[in-house]
């Protein structure tokens, strides 16, 4: 990867007409998708934060002191400020700008989803504190107050109902893959959230369902909605950088139906050997196993859609974050399905080998491919360049090495952690020195991703005060060598100059 | 799939099928569960080893169904257990002993001292019977909790546990929880349940520290946790006739 290597030219294809035409559509959802991103970076500062304490609570129970700051409740604070505070809000933003550009429609009620959008914070907001101040439940990704579900909800119709309007006024022509994506996620996240919820905290009484459940809507989340909305957006920046089609856009379509087929019956794996029928468990490790198959047909796709435009990497942020999103969710996918066999799964459960999972699927996979989208679509919206690449440079190595770190960290220790809970005369105290060196290691990896992401959050701000860079091409990570000074990639950066 | 309808019954069935499978019908089920009745199989003699007779012949055993306790009375402290956030470091869970060593973890059953190949119950569904959410946990960054009314000796030990964990074991990493316990004035004398600390951390001269009733429900949970009775027969699904010939 020297910076010497050549960056091909790609033509632009695009009329006037057209860039006029996404230029109008563009202003029309500049405001939600900003305030989408804004609000998400300011909730991935918190979780980050969140998780550093909690992290650190580990071995020092007395750090900060207050008992709010308690494991049991920066833990779940952390991972519901994660999950629906940034990662599910940075995914609306990304899908209202990709479905607009998509169906080459303007969003109609921008003002409207920007609401919606303030409630959906508002219900984020009450949960956070709500989990930390002692209200909270023990329902894995669903620790917030039994409150709050509604709130959350119906801020989602709002805000997603405006998508299906749009696909619904489409222009006529194919429908692209990261559509499908978008859209399926728009229905899959109410049915799992409404039937966990009114099982969970309105129906109640499910006993040793609870959890099973609350775990099976936890695996959901990260296949059905986490997933189709990263893919959606890799497919669509990969091509569009690149400048190449999708290799195969029939093998783009059974990745999909295969994810969604399976994706729905992962999660259960989570209470191997626990008091439910043999099956349950048994089912739910294999589907997660059988979902490295729309893995591999998607790492193909994206793999072969690169091909002979690697040096891009280089030079593109948004290409390489969405990369390294697209390793990540093959490493994540492999690394679900080798903790749900039954051999390991015996050191992994209850450990926090699985928190080590989830992170490769939240942070390596789709926070990069976010990263990725955002560094993509901000300068179409404010019609500004990002100031500096070696910001962004920084960026991408602290959150790379930081997320892996924290991954394999987690994955590892807890892992080792587990091997030794599970000897039987074994005392905590001998298990609780055996994994400090993890759980110190964790803090570190967690301090490089506070780094990266603070950095991240002024650059964005800039964009947002449009203090970016008003002329001129687009951002890259590196400039390319004197010999290539002539050459831009044509698709990257604001297009309304 | 071009159009949105089709599309939408595409994703329906792909949802729908795995939601009623894994989710709606068990947990249809779940709400289904009864209490079982001890039967007069249950104490068969000819069971030998299986059965634990000693535990049938106690007479305020008689006629008690399975599991003896209901869930309703130890809700409050359920629901401090959640909002502490407990579950999130403690399970409640034993594994059977082909996914990992539970049965014969130290400390983890009624027996407390290790004593050879002695195996505690895994759990089963009825041990969590009535809960509105079965607090099975999410880790096991501490012990497991499933027998742990076996464990304290009494209350005042678990407030002690929970006030100052690092009294009892310096290298405890359990987090402690202020909010629980308040500082009242002695009035003609100590309470009985004031905690009992070291002068470091005792309170002023003429105060005490009482746990408040929301520490005491959770006491009176955590205490109640005793997921160990033998199973009736119904339960483990072997007739007299099977368990004589796995016994042979």
């Amino acid at each position: 990867m020297s910076q010497e290597a050549t960056m091909p030219m790609r033509p632009n294809l695009s009329t006037p007409e057209d860039v006029l035409q996404r230029v109008a559509i563009d202003k029309t959802t500049r405001l939600p998708v900003l305030f989408f991103f804004t609000s998400a970076t300011v909730w991935l500062i918190i979780a980050t934060v969140l998780g550093l304490i909690s992290s650190t609570k580990l071995y020092a129970p007395n750090f900060l002191g207050w008992e709010w700051t308690n494991y049991g409740r920066t833990q779940p604070a952390f991972i519901n400020a994660l999950v629906y505070g940034w990662a599910m809000q940075a995914g609306f933003g990304v899908m209202v700008w990709m479905m607009a550009r998509l169906c080459r429609v303007e969003l109609k009620n921008p003002l409207t989803v920007v609401v919606a959008g303030h409630f959906w914070n508002l219900g984020v907001a009450l949960g956070v504190i709500g989990i930390l101040g002692g209200f909270g439940t023990a329902a894995k990704w669903l620790e917030m107050p039994p409150i709050v579900w509604p709130i959350l909800l119906v801020a989602y119709l709002l805000i997603t109902v405006w998508l299906i309007v749009m696909f619904q006024a489409r222009r006529k022509g194919d429908v692209f893959i990261s559509q499908w994506y978008l859209l399926a996620a728009c229905f899959t996240f109410p049915w799992m959230y409404l039937i966990a919820n009114v099982v969970l905290n309105t129906l109640k009484g499910a006993g040793v369902m609870g959890p099973a459940i609350a775990s099976w809507y936890a695996s959901n989340l990260m296949f059905l909605w986490f997933v189709p909305v990263g893919l959606g957006a890799a497919y669509f920046i990969i091509p569009k950088i690149t400048g190449q089609p999708i290799h195969s856009y029939h093998l783009a379509k059974l990745a999909f139906w295969t994810l969604l087929g399976l994706g729905g019956w992962t999660g259960m794996q989570d209470l191997l050997g626990g008091p439910l029928p043999k099956w349950m468990p048994a089912v739910s490790g294999g589907a997660q196993i059988l979902l490295l198959i729309p893995v591999i047909m998607v790492g193909i796709n994206h793999y072969k859609t690169v091909e002979g435009s690697h040096s891009l990497v280089n030079f593109s942020p948004a290409l390489r974050f969405t990369f390294f999103g697209a390793i990540g969710y093959t490493a994540a996918s492999a690394v679900m399905a080798v903790l749900s066999l039954s051999s390991i799964a015996r050191y992994a459960q209850f450990s926090f080998a699985g928190d080590g999972a989830q992170l490769f699927v939240i942070y390596m996979f789709f926070t990069m491919v976010m990263f990725g989208a955002i560094y993509f679509i901000v300068p179409r919206v404010t019609g500004c360049e990002w100031v500096s690449g070696s910001r962004i440079r920084f960026h991408f190595w602290f959150s790379a090495y930081g997320s892996i770190a924290l991954g394999v960290l987690l994955v590892a220790g807890g892992l080792w952690y587990g091997s030794s809970v599970d000897a039987w005369d074994r005392g905590y105290e001998a298990t609780l020195s055996f994994s400090q060196g993890f759980r110190t290691g964790t803090t570190v990896a967690w301090f490089l991703i506070l780094l990266a992401n603070l950095s991240f959050f002024f650059h964005l701000m800039l964009m947002v005060m449009n203090r970016g860079r008003k002329a001129g091409a687009a951002t890259l990570i590196h400039e390319p060598a004197i010999d290539h000074a002539e050459l831009v990639i044509t698709t990257e950066g604001a297009e309304a100059a | 799939m071009e159009s949105l309808p089709k599309f939408i019954l595409g994703l329906a069935a792909c949802f729908g099928l795995p939601a009623f499978c894994l989710v709606l019908k068990p947990y249809a089920d779940e709400r289904n569960r009864q209490p079982v009745p001890y039967t007069s199989a249950d104490t068969d003699p000819d069971l030998g080893l299986e059965v634990d007779t000693e535990f049938y012949e106690r007479p305020d055993l008689k006629g008690v169904v399975y599991p003896t306790f209901t869930a309703g009375s130890k809700r409050r402290g359920q629901l401090v257990y959640a909002q502490m956030g407990c579950a999130q470091c403690h399970t409640q869970i034993i594994r059977p002993s082909y996914i990992g060593i539970d049965p014969y973890k130290k400390g983890w059953g009624s027996e407390q001292e290790a004593k050879g190949l002695a195996e505690t119950r895994p759990s089963t569904p009825w041990d969590y019977l009535g809960e509105d959410f079965a607090m099975i946990g999410q880790r096991r960054l501490g012990p497991d909790l499933a027998n742990a009314g076996y464990r304290f000796k009494s209350a005042s030990d678990l407030h002690l546990m929970l006030y100052a964990p690092r009294t009892i074991k310096a290298w405890s990493n359990h987090p402690e929880y202020p909010s629980l316990y308040e500082t009242v004035v002695v009035e003609s004398k100590r309470r009985a349940d004031a905690l009992k600390l070291p002068a470091k951390i005792s309170a002023p001269k003429g105060q005490q520290i009482v746990p408040t009733s929301d520490a005491k429900a959770l006491a009176e949970y955590i205490l109640g946790l005793k997921r160990d009775l033998p199973l009736p027969i119904s339960v483990s699904g072997k007739t007299v006739a099977e368990k004589k010939a796995a016994a042979k």
